[in-house]
C-alpha cells in the first residue's frame, strides 16, 4: 500500500508541491497531468525515494520510500536517465539485475530486449542511443522483477508506437500482478486508456480527480487553459 | 571572491608545482640517472621523454576530442573560425599545458642544456600536437567517427557473457575492471608499465629499486583512473535511486580495482625479486592503497569538489601527499569514505 501523507517541498514561490495527499491499496495505475512546471517530476522524485520532502510523509506497505531495503521494491524510470556513456546497453541491463536482485531476472531481460525491439543495440554505449531507446531500456529497469510500485516519468517521450503498446501492456501486466503504477504524461489519451484516477496538478496542489474514462481533454482546457 | 580564488588556484598550483619540479625534482631525477648504471644517459633521457609523450598524447586525444564535443555548439552560437575555436579549446583546457611542460621538463633531464629554448620547443611541440589532435576531432563530429561507422556494420550482434550469468558478484566486478580498459589513458598506461615493468626484469637491480620501480607504476596507473572515475560517478544516481548501498559498490570498485592495478604489478615484482614472500607483501600494500584511492576518488567525485577542476587537482595532490604518511593515511582513508557515504546517504534522503 502507499501513503503520501500531506507532503510539501517547495524550491521556490510558485515551484514544487505542496499539501499533496493521496494513497493507493495496489493493483492500480495512477497518471499524474499538468502542464510543465506543475510539480508532476518533482512529485515522482519524492514518491521514488530520490527527493526529500520538506513536510510530511511517503510510506510504502508502512514503511518510509527512502529506506534502502524499500527502495529495492520500487522501480523508477526519471525523466532523464543518467548513467556513464561509456556503458553499453545489456551491461547496463545486467548490472541493474545484479545489483538490485542478486543476478535475477536475466530471462526477462532478454524477453523485455526481443519485444521492444532492442537486440540490436546490445553491444552499443549508452550515449550513442537515442532518446526513445534510452527510455525503452529505463522501462525495461524500471519493470525489472515487477517491484510493488512503478513510477515512470513521461514513459513516451521520444517513443515510436511499437514501444508505447507495448509500455502499456507491461503497465497493464504490472497492475494485474498487484503493482501501483503512477505515470506522468501529457499525452491525454495515452493516460485515459490505462488509468484508474487521473490527478491533475495546479497551483502545487492537486486540484482534481478524475477517474477511468472521463473527459481528461474538458477537465484540462478547464482547469489550465 | 570566491570566483577570483576560483581562477587563481591552477596559476598558484601550477606555479608552486614548477619551483617544486625546477628545485627538487628535476635535480634529484638527473642525480639518479647518473648513479643508474648505463653509459649513454642520453638515450634515457629520450626514452622517458618519448614514453611520456605517448601517454601524453593518447591521454590529450581523449581530453581535446570530448571538449571539441561538448563546446562544439559555442562554435556555431558565436560563429568563431576553425582557428579561434582552437583557440578557444586551447585555453579552456590550459593546464594541460602546464602539466605537460612540467613533465617533458623532468623527464627530458638534461637532454637540452638551454632550458628556455627547451621550454620554446615543448610549446611548439605541445601547440602543433594539440592542433592536430584538435582538427582530427572537429572534422570527425562533421563526418562522424570511422570507429563508429566500422562498428555500425556488426552492432547487430547480441554478446551476453553466460558464464557470469549465475554470478552477480563476479559479473560485477567483470563489468567494472572492465569498462577500466574503456578509457585510452588507463589502456596506455597500463600497456605502457607492463611493457617497461617486463623490460626491467631484464635488469639487474638491488630488491629496493625493483620496489620502488614497481611501486611508482602502480601509483602512476592509480592517478590515471581519473579518467574512469569521471565517467562512472555518472552511474552512482541509478545505483542510489535502487536502494544499493555504498558499502556494495565500494566492495565492487575495490576488488575490480586490484585485478586491475595490483595483480599483475605484484606479479612483475614478484618475478623481479625472486621472492613469493616480497610479492604477497607488495600485493598487500598495493591493496591498501587502491582502497585509499577509491575512497579519494569517490569523496572527490561525489562532493561538488569533482565539478571544479582547479579544486579536484589541490585534492588529488593533497592526497597523494598524505597517501605516503603512515596512520595519517589510513584516517584520511577512513575519512574519505565517511564522507561519501554521508553525500551518498543524503542524495538518497
Amino acid at each position: 500500500m502507499l501513503e503520501i501523507k500531506d507532503i510539501d517541498k517547495i524550491y521556490s514561490e510558485g515551484a514544487g508541491v505542496k499539501e499533496i495527499s493521496f494513497s493507493s491499496e495496489g493493483g492500480e495505475i495512477l497518471a499524474l497531468i499538468g502542464p510543465n512546471g506543475a510539480g508532476k517530476s518533482t512529485l515522482l522524485n519524492m514518491i521514488s525515494g530520490v527527493l526529500c520532502p520538506d513536510k510530511g510523509q511517503i510510506l510504502l506497505h508502512q514503511r518510509n520510500v527512502s529506506d534502502l531495503e524499500t527502495k529495492k521494491n520500487i522501480g523508477y524510470l526519471p525523466d532523464q536517465i543518467s548513467v556513464s556513456p561509456h556503458i553499453r546497453m545489456l551491461d547496463l541491463l545486467h548490472l541493474v539485475s545484479d545489483y538490485k536482485y542478486g543476478g535475477n531476472y536475466k530471462d526477462e531481460i532478454d524477453k523485455g530486449i526481443l519485444n521492444y525491439h532492442l537486440e540490436k543495440y546490445c553491444n552499443e554505449k549508452f550515449s550513442k542511443l537515442s532518446m526513445g531507446t534510452k527510455k525503452k531500456i529505463g522501462i525495461l529497469i524500471a519493470f525489472m522483477g515487477t517491484p510493488d510500485l512503478i513510477i515512470l516519468d513521461e514513459p513516451t517521450n521520444g517513443m515510436d508506437t511499437h514501444g508505447i503498446l507495448e509500455l502499456k501492456k507491461n503497465i497493464i501486466e504490472a497492475k494485474e500482478k498487484g503493482s501501483i503504477v503512477v505515470i506522468s504524461s501529457h499525452i491525454l489519451d495515452f493516460v485515459n486508456s490505462i488509468a484508474d484516477r487521473n490527478l491533475f496538478l495546479k497551483d502545487m496542489r492537486i486540484e482534481n480527480i478524475a477517474g477511468k474514462n472521463e473527459d481528461l481533454e474538458e477537465i484540462y482546457t478547464r482547469l489550465y487553459l | 571572491m570566491t570566483d577570483t580564488y576560483m581562477k587563481l588556484t591552477p596559476l598558484l598550483l601550477s606555479s608552486i608545482l614548477f619551483v617544486i619540479v625546477i628545485f627538487i625534482v628535476e635535480p634529484a631525477y638527473i642525480i639518479h640517472i647518473n648513479t643508474v648504471p648505463f653509459e649513454n644517459k642520453q638515450l634515457i633521457y629520450m626514452l622517458g621523454s618519448l614514453i611520456v609523450l605517448v601517454a601524453f598524447t593518447a591521454t590529450m586525444v581523449n581530453v581535446l576530442g570530448e571538449t571539441v564535443k561538448s563546446e562544439h555548439q559555442i562554435k556555431y552560437w558565436l560563429v568563431l573560425s576553425r582557428q579561434e575555436f582552437f583557440i578557444y579549446i586551447f585555453l579552456k583546457k590550459i593546464y594541460w599545458y602546464y602539466l605537460f611542460l612540467i613533465l617533458m621538463y623532468i623527464v627530458s633531464g638534461d637532454l637540452c642544456k638551454n632550458k628556455f629554448l627547451l621550454c620554446i620547443l615543448l610549446t611548439i611541440l605541445y601547440i602543433t600536437l594539440t592542433y592536430l589532435i584538435y582538427t582530427e576531432k572537429d572534422a570527425a563530429i562533421y563526418r562522424g567517427s570511422r570507429r563508429i561507422q566500422a562498428k555500425q556494420k556488426k552492432r547487430a550482434r547480441h554478446k551476453d557473457c553466460r558464464l557470469f550469468r549465475n554470478r552477480p558478484n563476479i559479473e560485477l566486478i567483470f563489468l567494472s575492471w572492465k569498462y577500466r580498459y574503456a578509457y585510452p589513458g588507463n589502456l596506455i598506461c597500463k600497456a605502457g608499465a607492463t611493457g617497461l615493468g617486463i623490460f626491467a626484469l631484464r635488469w639487474k637491480l638491488s630488491e629496493s629499486t625493483y620496489f620502488l620501480i614497481y611501486f611508482l607504476m602502480f601509483l602512476l596507473f592509480i592517478l590515471v583512473d581519473d579518467d574512469y572515475w569521471k565517467k562512472e560517478i555518472a552511474n552512482t544516481p541509478l545505483l542510489r535511486s535502487m536502494g544499493i548501498a555504498l558499502g556494495k559498490y565500494f566492495r565492487t570498485n575495490l576488488m575490480s580495482g586490484i585485478c586491475f592495478y595490483s595483480a599483475l604489478m605484484s606479479l612483475l615484482y614478484g618475478l623481479a625479486s625472486r621472492s613469493v614472500s616480497g610479492g604477497i607483501v607488495f600485493l598487500l600494500l598495493s591493496m591498501c592503497f587502491v582502497c585509499y584511492w577509491i575512497s579519494a576518488y569517490l569523496y572527490i567525485y561525489l562532493s561538488k569538489a569533482g565539478q571544479i577542476e582547479p579544486l579536484k587537482l589541490l585534492l588529488f595532490v593533497v592526497a597523494l601527499i598524505l597517501e605516503f604518511i603512515p596512520i595519517i593515511n589510513l584516517g584520511v582513508g577512513i575519512l574519505f569514505y565517511r564522507k561519501a557515504r554521508i553525500i551518498w546517504r543524503k542524495a538518497s534522503c
